[in-house]
This record gives structure tokens, C-alpha cells and sequence, in this order.
């Protein structure tokens, strides 16, 4: 190594400021996730608690492609999502330097990828050729689009921030409060008091953090966390994997930077094709000089000119004469097309057929959270961001497989059997990106505003052949102590029953469907544990003009 | 490399495939001894230590004091003797409020905050060493601990609040007619003093839900069981827990929608504090105060019988002050 060449040192302080900056992005990424709850404690008034304290959803809000897609999806953009504008011009300006200096997805994986140190520089060289299947983003980009167009917002399930922010509150969290639990469990379960001091030391500090009140699990989301982890190891076989072959977000951040001022200056004469940039490429975007530039591919990550030991590499912000790029990705006419038949034909597929539910109807297990507008709209805007997932207090939202149609993967569904919808809670409908819930107000809720404006997202059912009063002559009022509204939707009527020669006086509960909101406390606690003699179906939800129950 | 197995090699190779195998069965074979034949650990008690200061129990007396709720309670503690008579310096005080919901005081669905944050000061004068404020809440214990206002004021006077963590649970035999092994919430009853502070509430139920029933807050694990035979459980657990002092809340009751209500067209202004060493007295004189009569109450007679406190309304001895 001889000594560094003239424009490398300033070089390296750029690739240092794209690390920070990494980290830096990361942290707050993680933070927001980890902040988003409902602010309680001591220091918090009974009045005005339990609001959420920051804008949790900022990395969301400033994701050009969930402003791309429901714009698309309803020609309508919540004012929160226009912040993405910025993303959006910064790609005008630097191509897809989103994608290696802020987006969290991206930092992850491009930690992963660096996780193979041993491979050779010949490996290494090989792992980051241009290869023709890098297109395949792009044509996954128009198939979503198109499928937005024709009113799905499927997208989530590939957007990188959708998926990051999934993959932490629903997988990452889930485990760590798994373990963390068990390691409390453990010790508060020792006979040694100090060993006790530290369980309730380590309860004090992730309480809230990472450890939820009664365990934290994600109905039906062993696929979801497949596939972020899966996200994750491609990157030990093809660095930034999900970056090159698959982002719609990168690919569309591609596209927009196309013109973008920012270029990649390659000087042929100073090079002595050692190779360097093209080992630690991190897009596989040719920065080696006498071959074209990918502009598109090309995340700024400034590994190339930091490493090129000639000053054969620049970046600059005009355009200089011997510019030799492809300054998008070679698109052929009838692959165009194909992907947008592809996306055409997602949204009927997905309405037509069904995987296992019948289909045709409303599903009952399909309970929308409080807020969430009328199931079409829903699909046009939800991108499965699982925020709404993340800051529900009573782990009651979760990803839902086929309860809302293929369509509807991954969209939150409430499972009262998990947990119920909290009666004065309103945080899920303050973190929707989309506006696909809609603000509420606790009063709404609890049925102690105007008819009109109540909040119903199902109703509850007496499955009188499992209900201990009901069927077995025992005691029990539960659900009603339970219900929330006033007047209770659950009504008891005393009755005398002969059991086994001797008269018994029950209290039999009645589900009166004007009252009920549908928020599945009866469920959660009804003692029959493993199926509840109360369930809480979506029939009767407010937002649904089909799924009335009532005249 | 080279496929150049021999006989030496072989046996190598087996000596260490056996070796491997029996010590993961061993392992295996000791951690199904250690964990699935062993019962289940459980601290054996079936009397927790009786929180009544000796000497200080007056069966059938109450006192019943009116006025704005921290100054009421304030008062009616005086009129009892004072909190020195009941707690120790260096004590270790346990003040168990009903933060059974997610709701704000208006609603009277839990204790009012004002009155623990009265308990907490006298207990500070009274040189307490510490004192903890806990409940095993039904909504989620967060929002119910800070809804309630009970997290910032019971914090602001000095006490600890501590949430109802599932490892702060250990089993405990209650020793009743029905309760047998139960998860109890272990802080809340191995401290040196149990005060019980309940709000007199509307109980489908149970039809009242006061001092007596207020310790259901003390259980864990699947508590919603009990309903089936909720008289006998509820005189099982006073009998479980015999409180230093019950402080009862009756400055604004819920006499209809309990025992979480919602609606303060529910509740009702009585303004009263009422303070007893006597629980049973405390609920046989306030289940009037939301329109029911003793008689309506089988708990009552139950936990009477057992020699638990007075339930007969002509034999409790009432001061009020005002």
C-alpha cells in the first residue's frame, strides 16, 4: 500500500459520513419503533396521558413509494405523506442516495453483507457484476404501481420501510421480549433475593421497552418473519441482495434520479484496473472506468472512491464530457408490459379467488381496528407498515394471512383471543401512515358520544352451548363485568335453575348489538380458555355499509 | 481429503458418536428429572402474616368522615388514632388501591387519587420505610396506574408503585372453604402492613364491590374462575388478608355499570371516607351508600361467620366527623 492519493482522504471522510449517517438513521429508526407506545407513568396527568409523544411514523411518512401508491390507489395523498417530496427531490439531486445513507432496510442489510470477510477480492469482485436480473425491481415497481392503479396498496408487502418496520415491531420485538421475559421469569423464580433484585432491575428498565404486559406474540406471522429473515441471510450470498434484484422503493428512486446532477466522474488514464471500486461496490453499479456507469443502480455509498488508490474516481455535481453511463435500466418493450399485465391481473386474482376462507362475504375474523374506513378504501391504503400493530397496548392487532382475501396479507386484524381492543385506547389511529384508520376520538369508543359518530368494529356472540350459565348451571359474569360501554351491551337476566335436585340462580348474559362495540374484552376473558363461550365477530362494524346487522 | 479409513480411525470416530449421543440423552434425561417429574415450587403459607396491629383492632367501629376526598381521609385516620397507632417506624406499608380499569376518576371505576396520596403522607410521617402502591389490574396496569392518577400522585408523596409483573406472582396456598393454590402478587403481601383502600362500587355479581372484594387484587393466573363461587372466594380471601386498615372511598360511588362504569351519570357525590380496622363493618355499612341493603350481600354473613368482622349494621359503632 503505497500512500493515499490526492483526492482519497477527502473521499474517505465521505464514506465515514455515510456510515454515521447510517447509524445515525438506524438509531432514530429504531428508537421511533421502540417509542411508539402510549406515553403512561408517573409523570404523566389522568386527564391527557397515553397520547403518542412523537411523530412514530416519520420514516413512513417520508416514503416516497406509499405517497406514489395511495395517490395512485385513491388520486388523493394524506398532507402527512407529502414530506416524502423531500426524499423524492433528494433523488433529483443524488440518485439513490436514500437508499445507502438513510434507509434503515438497506443499512441491515448492508451490515449483513459485510459479514464475509474471508472471501477473496476475486469473489468479491464477481458478487458485484451488473447482472441483467437487477431489473427485475423495476418491473416489480410497475406491477405494484399498476396493481395500485387498480386499487391495492400490495406494495406494503415489498416496501423496505413497510417491511423494516414489520420486521422489528412484529419479529425483532417478539423475541427479544421472549427472552427477556424468560430471563425474569427465571430469576425472580430463584430462591436468592439479590438474584430477585435484579429480575425487578431488569423489569424496571425494559418494561415498556421491550417487555410487554403479558407476552407479546404475532398471530399468524411465522411467514412475515420468514421472509424479513430471509431478506436478511440473501445478503450473505449477494451483498445488499434485496437493495439489487427486488426493492420497488430503490428501483423507483432509480428512476426518478436518472437525471440526476450527481455523477460519477471516471478517469480511464489514471486507472491501472486493480479493481478496488468494483470489490466494494455496494450496488453493483460498474464504477470501473471503461465500463458505463450505472447511474440507476449506483447508491452513493462511496466505497468506489474511497478505496480507487489513483484518483481515477470522482463524484461530482456537474456533468463532465467523458461521461460513460447507462442512466437507467434497459427496459425492453414487451417486459414493460408484461409486468403491468402482471399488476393488472394481482388485484382480480386476489378478488376472484380466496386460499382457504369461502370468500363472497365479509369474514367474521376480519375485525378491522377502530378507525379503519371501509374495506375497499382499506385495501386502497394500507401498505402493512404494522404500526398499528406495534402500538397497541394489549397485543391485539396482528398480521392477518387470508382473513381479509390474499389481498388483505398482512393487513391488522384484531384478535381478541390474543387480546382485546383497550376501551379508551385510541393509539393505532394516531400512527396510520395512510390514513387507512382514521383518527378517533376515546369517546367514540366507549359509546359516550352520539350514536352517529360511535365506533363499532363487530359485534358479540353467546355461544350459549359452551356458556357456564347457560349450559353447565354455574355462575359466572365475567363478560359482563368486562364490557366497557354504558349501559352494558351485555345484559344479565336471573334465572332459577333445578341442578342435580337443588335450585341454582343464575345471571344469564345477553348481547344487546345496539351497545356493543365489538371490542372483544368479553372474548379475552370469558374462563372457557381455549374457545370462548363469547366471540366477537366483524358483523355490525360501523364502516361497513354490507356487513350491517341491524335494521 | 482422503478417504483413508482404518480400523483405528473407525473406532475413533465411534468412541466419540457414542459419547456424544449419551450426553445429549443425559442432558436430555436431567432436565426432564429437573423440570417435568419435580412438582411445582410453591411457598407453602397458608396464613400470610396478620397486618393487624396488635392490640389496635376495634371489631365493629368505624369511622365515617365527610368532605373532599384527601382532606376526609386525613380526617377520619385522626379520629381512628392516628396513623402512628398502626404503622412502625422503618415499616414496610402496602397501600392496595382498586386500579381495576383504564378509567379517569370522574368515573369512580377506581380509587380516588387524592385519597392514596393522603395515605402516602401519613405514612412518610409515620416514618414508613417504604411504601408501595399495587394492584393486579383488569385493563392494561400501565394506562389503568396512570389513568387512575394514582401512578403520579401515590410517586409524587413517595410511595413505589409497583406494576403487577407476572414474575412478582408466586404461589400461595390461601387456605380457604374454595381458594386453594393461587398466584399471588408477592409484594402486596409480604410487607410489614396491608392497607386496603377500595371505592364502594356497583357489582354485577357480586352486586357490591367493596373492601372485601378489592383484594381480588392481590390474585394473579386466571382469577375470572372465581365468579363461579364468588361469596365463598371473596370470605376466603378476607380471610387470607386481614388488613391494618381498611380505607374505603366513598366520595364518589358508581351505582350502576360496575364495576368499571364509564359513564359519570353512573356515579354519584356522597363525599365520605370511611376508615375501620374492621373490613367487614366497612362494606356491611357503605353497600348502602350505593342503595343496597346487608342482607343483599351473602358475603357478608359468610365472612361474619368466620369471625372476620361485624356484619350486622346495629352493632357497628359509627363516628362521623365532619
Amino acid at each position: 500500500m503505497g500512500k493515499k492519493a490526492g483526492q482519497q482522504k477527502k473521499w474517505l471522510r465521505f464514506r465515514v459520513g455515510r456510515r454515521i449517517s447510517q447509524v445515525l438513521f438506524l438509531t432514530i429508526f429504531l428508537f421511533l419503533i421502540f417509542a411508539t407506545v402510549g406515553l403512561t407513568g408517573a409523570g404523566f396527568d389522568a386527564e391527557n396521558s397515553a397520547a403518542v409523544p412523537y411523530p412514530v411514523e416519520a420514516f413512513l411518512d417520508v416514503n416516497p413509494l406509499a405517497m406514489v401508491t395511495v395517490f395512485l390507489s385513491t388520486f388523493s395523498v394524506p398532507k402527512t405523506l407529502l414530506w416524502s417530496l423531500i426524499v423524492l427531490a433528494s433523488a433529483v439531486f443524488f440518485g439513490r442516495a436514500f437508499c445507502s445513507w438513510v434507509c434503515p432496510m438497506g443499512t441491515l442489510n448492508h451490515a449483513v453483507s459485510e459479514t464475509k470477510p474471508s472471501l477473496t477480492k476475486k469473489q468479491k469482485r464477481s458478487r458485484n457484476q451488473v447482472k441483467p436480473a437487477h431489473k427485475i425491481k423495476y418491473l416489480l415497481l410497475i406491477s405494484l404501481l399498476v396493481s395500485a392503479l387498480f386499487g391495492s396498496a400490495i406494495v406494503g408487502v415489498f416496501d423496505p420501510i413497510s417491511m423494516v418496520t414489520r420486521g422489528i415491531a412484529l419479529t425483532v420485538l417478539p423475541i427479544a421480549n421472549y427472552l427477556v421475559s424468560e430471563f425474569i421469569e427465571r430469576t425472580a423464580a430463584s430462591g436468592s433475593q439479590s438474584i430477585q433484585q435484579l429480575s425487578d432491575a431488569v423489569y424496571g428498565a425494559a418494561h415498556g421497552f421491550v417487555v410487554h404486559q403479558g407476552g407479546l406474540i404475532t398471530a399468524s406471522g411465522t411467514l412475515l418473519s420468514l421472509f424479513f429473515i430471509a431478506v436478511l441471510v440473501a445478503n450473505r450470498f449477494v451483498p445488499r441482495f434485496w437493495c439489487r434484484y427486488a426493492c420497488p422503493l430503490g428501483a423507483l428512486l432509480g428512476l426518478t434520479g436518472r437525471f440526476s446532477l450527481l455523477s460519477l466522474k471516471k478517469d480511464e488514464d489514471k486507472c491501472t484496473q486493480c479493481g478496488k471500486c468494483e470489490q466494494f461496490c455496494s450496488g453493483a453499479a460498474s464504477p470501473m472506468p471503461g465500463t458505463n456507469w450505472e447511474r440507476a443502480e449506483c447508491d452513493v455509498c462511496m466505497n468506489c472512491v474511497a478505496v480507487c488508490p489513483e484518483d481515477a474516481l470522482q463524484f461530482g455535481l456537474a456533468g463532465w464530457a467523458g461521461l460513460t453511463e447507462n442512466d437507467g435500466p434497459d427496459l425492453r418493450k414487451r417486459q414493460l408490459i408484461g409486468s403491468a399485465l402482471a399488476g393488472a391481473v394481482i388485484v382480480p386474482i386476489a378478488r376472484t379467488t380466496t386460499i382457504s376462507s369461502p370468500g363472497g362475504r365479509p369474514d367474521p375474523a376480519c375485525i378491522r381496528p377502530p378507525g379503519a374506513v371501509a374495506e375497499e378504501s382499506f385495501l386502497e391504503r394500507c401498505i402493512r407498515c404494522g404500526q398499528c400493530m406495534k402500538i397497541c397496548p394489549n397485543n391485539a392487532l396482528h398480521p392477518a394471512l387470508d382473513e381479509a382475501g390474499v389481498e388483505g396479507l398482512w393487513t391488522p386484524i384484531l384478535v381478541p383471543k390474543v387480546g382485546y381492543c383497550e376501551p379508551t385506547c385510541t393509539l393505532c389511529t394516531q400512527v396510520c401512515p395512510t390514513a387507512a384508520i382514521k383518527r378517533v376520538h376515546e369517546k367514540q369508543k366507549t359509546g359516550a358520544s352520539s350514536k352517529g359518530a360511535m365506533v363499532r368494529i363487530g359485534t358479540a356472540f353467546i355461544q350459549r352451548g359452551r356458556c357456564l350459565p347457560w349450559a353447565m348451571g354455574t355462575p359466572c359474569t365475567v363478560c359482563e363485568e368486562f364490557c366497557p360501554v354504558s349501559p352494558k351491551a351485555i345484559r344479565l337476566e336471573r334465572v332459577t335453575e333445578q341442578v342435580n335436585g337443588t335450585s341454582v340462580t343464575l345471571l344469564r348474559p345477553y348481547i344487546d348489538p345496539a351497545l356493543c362495540t365489538g371490542c372483544g374484552a368479553c372474548e379475552y376473558v370469558c374462563p372457557v380458555h381455549d374457545e370462548a363461550a363469547v366471540i366477537v365477530t366483524s358483523a355490525g362494524e360501523t364502516r361497513s355499509k354490507q356487513n350491517k346487522l341491524l335494521l | 481429503m482422503t478417504n483413508d479409513w482404518n480400523r483405528r480411525r473407525f473406532l475413533q470416530r465411534a468412541a466419540i458418536g457414542c459419547a456424544g449421543i449419551s450426553a445429549v440423552t443425559g442432558a436430555a434425561l436431567m432436565a426432564k428429572d429437573a423440570g417435568r417429574d419435580a412438582p411445582e415450587s410453591t411457598e407453602k403459607v397458608s396464613q400470610i402474616r396478620d397486618f393487624q396491629a396488635s392490640g389496635k383492632s376495634k371489631s365493629g367501629f368505624i369511622v365515617v368522615a365527610k368532605g373532599t376526598p384527601d382532606v376526609a381521609t386525613k380526617k377520619a385516620i385522626e379520629t381512628l388514632g392516628g396513623m402512628k397507632q398502626f404503622i412502625e417506624p422503618g415499616d414496610t406499608v402496602v397501600i392496595k388501591p382498586n386500579v381495576g380499569w383504564d378509567r379517569t376518576p370522574v368515573q369512580a371505576a377506581n380509587t380516588n387519587p387524592l385519597v392514596i396520596r393522603a395515605l402516602v403522607e401519613m405514612c412518610v410521617a409515620a416514618k414508613a420505610k417504604k411504601i408501595i402502591v399495587t394492584d393486579n389490574t383488569c385493563n392494561e396496569p400501565s394506562r389503568c396506574f396512570t389513568r387512575s392518577g394514582i401512578w403520579k400522585m401515590a410517586e409524587e408523596a413517595g410511595a413505589e408503585v409497583v406494576l403487577p409483573a407476572e414474575h412478582r406472582f408466586r404461589n400461595f396456598d390461601i387456605g380457604g372453604v374454595i381458594l386453594g393454590q393461587m398466584p399471588v402478587l408477592s409484594p402486596a403481601v409480604t410487607a410489614d402492613k396491608f392497607i386496603n383502600v377500595p371505592i364502594a362500587k356497583h357489582h354485577g355479581l357480586s352486586k357490591f364491590t367493596g373492601a372485601m372484594k378489592n383484594l381480588y387484587g392481590v390474585l394473579g393466573g386466571r382469577r375470572n374462575r372465581l365468579h363461579q363461587n364468588i361469596d365463598h372466594s371473596i370470605a376466603d380471601l378476607a380471610d387470607f388478608i386481614r388488613p391494618t386498615l381498611t380505607v374505603m372511598d366513598a366520595t364518589r360511588v358508581l351505582l350502576r355499570n360496575g364495576p368499571q362504569g364509564g359513564n359519570i351519570q353512573d356515579t354519584k357525590e356522597v363525599g365520605e371516607i370511611i376508615a375501620s380496622t374492621d373490613q367487614v363493618a366497612v362494606d356491611t355499612y357503605s353497600c348502602g351508600l350505593i342503595g343496597l341493603s346487608p342482607a343483599d350481600l351473602p358475603y357478608l354473613r359468610l365472612a361474619a361467620s368466620r369471625g372476620l368482622g361485624v356484619a350486622d349494621l346495629k352493632k357497628i359503632r359509627i363516628k362521623r366527623v365532619s
